[in-house]
């Protein structure tokens, strides 16, 4: 139970500050073909990793946890590296 | 009582990434585009939050062996860096470099009501589970007689 109220809490957020300078996208511009891709490989890589960008990075790293440090490392080379590539050699997919 | 803390919780954490624009994938790609018009402002945002929580858990976390609602602890894994880690590790940061949106983000994006962000979140589940499904079957393969689940996150 404790883990919806979490998702609540973090869905409700933005709504509260909706009014001030702080908001969401007005859109996004995705390819939906890239964007199912990778929405598959975040969750495919979370889960086989035990762990994403908050719960390596920084809970992980903060607990100094050596699964935790490798993974931060791996991850965010690798999106760096995915970003040099589809920006910079595909011409920005 | 840890209801009331998670919800607050999750508020908070929501609060972060909206001053902080984590929400924005634009900004994101701009943060792993090292080469091009790098935005370095995301590895503060990081740097604060690791501070924050480093402290925290010292002071606060580490020297308690129950949590709120009462439930034991979950211990640093001990478990060794294993293929799941660095394969699952790999997948992630591509899917992450992408589109610039991973799970935290993705659930605060979702009031938008957007049908991407949507689309993507619901794609995101499903990776999820496939996940965990080859974390299974692999495990069967590795040791038959099973082992100990592993915990999340």
């Amino acid at each position: 139970m404790w883990r919806v109220m979490f998702i609540v809490g973090l869905v409700i957020a933005p709504l509260l500050t909706s009014s001030s300078e702080y908001t969401l996208p007005e859109q996004y511009n995705f390819d939906w073909t890239i964007l199912i891709i990778a929405g598959l490989l975040v969750g495919i890589g979370a889960s086989m990793a035990n762990g994403c960008t908050s719960g390596h990075g920084i809970c992980g790293l903060g607990r100094l946890s050596k699964r935790s440090i490798i993974a931060t490392c791996v991850f965010m080379s690798s999106a760096v590296i995915t970003v040099y590539i589809s920006r910079h050699m595909l011409g920005g997919l | 009582m840890s209801n009331l803390v998670s919800l607050l919780s999750g508020l908070i954490f929501g609060l972060g990434l909206m001053i902080a624009q984590m929400v924005n994938p634009n900004k994101i790609i701009q943060f792993l585009d090292i080469t091009g018009s790098w935005d370095p402002s995301l590895a503060f945002v990081m740097a604060g939050a690791l501070f924050v929580f480093g402290l925290g858990y010292v002071i606060l976390i580490k020297p308690r062996a129950r949590s709120l609602d009462d439930s034991v602890m979950p211990k640093v894994s001990t478990a060794p860096v294993d293929n799941h880690l660095i394969v699952g590790s790999s997948l992630f940061g591509i899917g992450w470099g992408l589109v610039g949106l991973c799970p935290g983000p993705t659930m605060a994006n979702l009031s938008s009501l957007n049908p991407m962000i949507w689309t993507f979140f619901v794609v995101m589940i499903i990776g999820l589970m496939i996940g965990n499904l080859i974390k299974k079957v692999k495990m069967k393969v590795a040791s038959p007689r099973g082992v100990e689940p592993l915990l999340p996150g």
